[in-house]
């Protein structure tokens, strides 16, 4: 019952988020008024044009392929990153080593990545999936790193007073202190995924919503291309508020200020 | 039960404890004072096994130990409850009866139930020293160390948990050692206060008081204290001027 | 002669702002209406000056009958805010003169013309002015919002009186004022809602709720709202105007937020300013979903506003602050309940009367404003002794419920 009231509140609370975004989307017909159909077409027509596509199938088929990309290479660069990242935080030599080839890599765009993978790998599913692993790769990475750097001092001091076994020294200190810095990490991660995917899609492959952006920006169908990207903005703020907020407020409940 | 013998220790060349030699017996409170960085808590970590001594032998019989650190540190990730009897949970306790002494501890400590489940941070300083407190004594040990874990609280606060200390000792004869720069402190809690002199740390003076500590007012730690800093020895460990009865100012 | 001046100085009707005003409110509502469904049965005729019959209603009900309540509520909480003397007995009296004589003017405005029914209106706001300004200014700024939604109400009342001398119909500059009602309900109740919400904490000491009507969510719901009247204002039925009006809708719904407190809101009296929050939400999202699915349902949206928000609003405000300030408990009794639902039930058949177009239209238009003109004189039944006769209590004038 209580969680029951708990969910409700926090839906109700949307509310909020809801009357920003349909101000955004006066000004948004606003452009159009002032712009025309061709150069922006109205919030209705965009949307009635997404409902075809949602009838006609195209809409879940592409979001399914597009999300199941987004989601792999996120996965993996979660995989990856993570225990590279706690292993690198673990030793002052490693972590001192990391630092310059994460700049490295933060730095490099990742329309860079993307040329390269197109090179390596053509156009297949490779490249999507590669270009997503590599973006959210030094987040990650940076975030397990600092976890585990950050170790060190107390919690050790404590865990060796209080003689815990491994099991509780894992479970109860060294994993919720690494996760809380690793969390919000995979939050950024993953709604960097989202934007990465679309982007080498747009250039890559042939399925997927990004390449269907792509077909519409040359058929210069300006009210298709609104709706695909009506279509990503919509799941970016579902994913947003519906599944990582829930879950950051779960597990952050400890932090100061949450 | 307690014996160290010829224990010194250094970090890299700088010697913070030289050829030191106590032993503590059981049921005894034993107050180690000394001025900042004469290599107190150095002692107590050796102690409790976080270092490894230099050189010197440290005999420890006693089975169960717990240690309060100078900040509480509390897990943040935890509620209450469940940082009182992390400690309980290490020794393969079950669930219901760890939380069952958790609340029976937190009553005793003056800690409500709402309390129980907040997290550290929703809670003041005060309450989550008393945790940290509660946190050792769950364990209930048969040797407590402390490392000055009043130092950042107020007068009032201090006074409160005082009196929680006591008579958390007296119930279960457990023997402490604590370590403190505050010789009032020392003066009321111990049985037995030891003078550490600074860099690198030796014992300087030993005091014994011989009054239970029913007795011990406050009129009586401030006569005791102003006294007990009058010795030469333990001036000169504290860094305070030679004349005796000086001005302050 | 020495008579009346005697019965003007003394009698408890005199005593306090709301009393003759809420008791004009109950009594003019059954005039109102009465003299409407005359006008629509081809008994009476209006002035020839108005083009449009609804332009007379609207008029007549906001600017006649709602603000008949808000200045009882305002002269009542000024004193309360500001700790200021009670305006009462001979000015009082002076207040309720310039309202009366600005109904008469406008009821015969080919007789009276259109500058003297504007000079009296305009009296009414100005004198209600120069009552609240000094002790607002001088002690307590944060209620400044009360007078800058007066000069807004006086200011399109004259730009209305102005656009019937071009011989405009006014339909736009009345529908404004629509828009500064709902601003006013949200800047009012937060205050009653506030308070009541304490009281009732009070009397339930075991409930461990907090409510506080704080005003981040208030600004942005009134905000979207101004901003929504301003639009359309300007151009009426745009489609940005119908997305603005979502979001006002959104930023209501937005501020029950606040109130979702948990059991503390299960009284009837918190429930039925709960429910005109909703109104007001439930009103907009059908103007904005009216405006961009190009359906007729603007006459619907407004109703909801005004006959359910704002009628709702005038009764639970004149039910509360009516008998607390006359020296009573607010009441449970069964009564307060049956205005509440035969309220609703109008709301709802003259809902069903615009969106739903039909043969039974008219008779649906009928139920609505007998339901509605019940719940008024149920009002003034039950709240005659109170608003008519000397307090019970230790109080005086306008105070609190005191002992």
């Amino acid at each position: 019952m209580r969680w029951f009231t708990a969910t409700l509140t926090y839906l109700w609370s949307g509310w909020g988020a809801i009357t920003s975004l349909l101000l955004l989307l006066a000004l948004w017909q606003w452009g159009h008024s002032l712009y025309g159909e061709l150069v922006l077409p109205s919030p209705t027509a965009t949307f009635a044009q997404m409902l075809q596509f949602y009838q006609q199938g195209k809409l879940i088929e592409s979001l399914t392929i597009t999300g199941q990309r987004a989601l792999i290479g996120f996965l993996l660069s979660m995989i990856v990153g993570t225990l590279l990242g706690v292993i690198a935080g673990r030793y002052i030599t490693t972590a001192m080593m990391s630092r310059p080839i994460i700049t490295v890599l933060v730095g490099t765009p990742p329309i860079a990545w993307l040329v390269l993978a197109m090179l390596w790998f053509g156009s297949e599913e490779a490249t999507p999936i590669f270009t997503v692993f590599i973006a959210c790769f030094p987040i990650i990475f940076i975030g397990a790193l600092q976890g585990a750097k950050t170790l060190d001092g107390y919690l050790h001091d404590l865990a060796h007073v209080y003689q815990l076994p491994w099991s509780m020294r894992l479970g109860d200190v060294y994993l919720p202190h690494v996760i809380s810095y690793l969390f919000p990490a995979w939050i950024a991660a993953l709604g960097m995924s989202w934007k990465i995917v679309v982007m080498a899609e747009l250039l890559a492959t042939s399925d997927g919503i990004g390449a269907a952006l792509a077909v519409s920006r040359s058929h210069l169908d300006t009210a298709a291309s609104m709706a695909w990207i009506s279509a990503i903005i919509f799941v970016l703020l579902a994913i947003e508020y519906l599944v990582l907020e829930p879950i950051k407020r779960h597990v952050e409940a400890w932090r100061e200020g949450s | 039960m307690l014996h160290i013998e010829h224990l010194t220790h250094r970090f890299a060349f700088t010697e913070v404890l030289t050829d030191l030699s106590l032993s503590l017996s059981a049921g005894e409170t034993l107050a180690i004072v000394g001025a900042s960085g004469c290599g107190k808590s150095t002692l107590l970590n050796c102690v409790s096994g976080l270092i490894e001594p230099y050189e010197g032998k440290i005999d420890n019989r006693f089975k169960r130990m717990a240690y309060v650190f100078q900040q509480p540190r509390l897990l943040p990730w935890q509620s209450v409850i469940d940082n009182l009897s992390f400690g309980l949970k290490a020794q393969g306790i079950d669930r219901q009866e760890r939380y069952a002494t958790a609340i029976a501890l937190a009553d005793r400590l003056g800690l409500t139930q709402e309390d129980l489940k907040k997290y550290p941070h929703e809670l003041s300083g005060g309450m989550q020293s008393r945790v940290a407190l509660g946190r050792a004594w769950a364990l209930r040990p048969d040797l407590l160390l402390l490392d000055e874990p009043f130092s950042a609280l107020d007068i009032g606060l201090k006074q409160e948990l005082y009196v929680y200390l006591r008579q958390l000792i007296n119930e279960q004869s457990s023997s402490v050692l604590m370590i403190t720069h505050d010789v009032m402190e020392a003066m009321q809690l111990a049985d037995r206060i030891l003078v550490l002199s600074a860099k690198p740390g030796r014992i300087m003076w030993e005091h014994r008081i011989s009054i239970p500590h029913q007795q011990r007012d406050e009129l009586w730690v401030y006569q005791q204290t102003a006294s007990f800093l009058q010795q030469p020895l333990v001036r000169a460990s504290f860094g305070l001027p030679m004349q005796q009865g000086a001005a302050l100012l | 002669m020495n008579k009346l001046v005697n019965w003007l100085d003394h009698h408890p009707l005199g005593m306090c702002g709301f009393r003759p005003f809420f008791l004009a409110t109950a009594i003019y509502a059954v005039v109102l209406m009465l003299l409407w469904l005359g006008f629509l049965a081809g008994l009476i005729s209006l002035p020839i000056q108005i083009q449009n019959p609804i332009v007379w209603h609207m008029h007549e009900w906001l600017f006649g009958l709602a603000t008949a309540t808000m200045i009882g509520f305002l002269l009542t909480a000024v004193h309360e805010f500001t700790g200021a003397p009670c305006v009462n007995y001979r000015p009082l009296w002076l207040l309720v003169a310039v309202w009366l004589g600005a109904r008469v003017s406008f009821w015969w405005l080919d007789t009276f013309g259109l500058v003297t029914s504007m000079i009296l209106n305009g009296a009414l706001f100005v004198l209600l002015i120069y009552h609240m300004l000094p002790p607002i200014w001088q002690r307590s700024r944060q209620q400044l919002s009360f007078i800058y939604v007066l000069l807004a109400f006086a200011l399109l009342q004259q730009g209305f009186f102005v656009a019937l001398m071009h011989g405009e119909t006014g339909m736009n500059w009345l529908y404004a004022v629509i828009g500064v009602w709902m601003v006013l309900i949200v800047v009012a109740l937060s205050r009653v809602s506030m308070q009541l919400f304490n009281v009732i904490l009070n009397e339930q000491p075991h409930l461990e709720t907090v409510y506080l009507a704080r005003p981040p969510r208030r600004n942005l719901a009134i905000s979207i709202i101004s901003l929504y009247t301003a639009i359309s204002f300007f151009y009426p039925q745009h489609p940005v105007a119908g997305w603005i009006a979502l979001a006002a809708s959104a930023a209501m719904l937005n501020l029950l937020n606040d109130w979702h407190v948990g059991r503390a809101l299960w009284n009837r009296w918190l429930l039925m300013l709960y429910a005109v929050y909703w109104f007001v939400a439930l009103g907009y999202g059908v103007l904005g979903l009216g405006i961009l699915m190009e359906l007729a349902w603007q006459p619907a949206g407004h109703h909801l506003l005004v006959v359910g928000a704002l009628s709702l609003a005038m009764l639970t405000v004149m039910m509360i602050a009516g008998r607390q300030h006359a020296g009573y408990n607010i009441s449970y009794a069964p009564w307060t309940l049956w205005v509440v639902g035969l309220i609703m039930l109008a709301v709802l058949t003259r809902f069903i009367a615009s969106a739903i177009p039909s043969l039974f239209s008219q008779w649906w238009l009928l139920s609505s404003a007998l339901l509605w003109l019940f719940a008024f004189v149920l009002y003034g039944i039950y709240s005659w002794r109170s608003l008519t006769t000397s307090r019970p209590d230790l109080g005086r004038d306008c105070d609190e419920r005191i002992g």
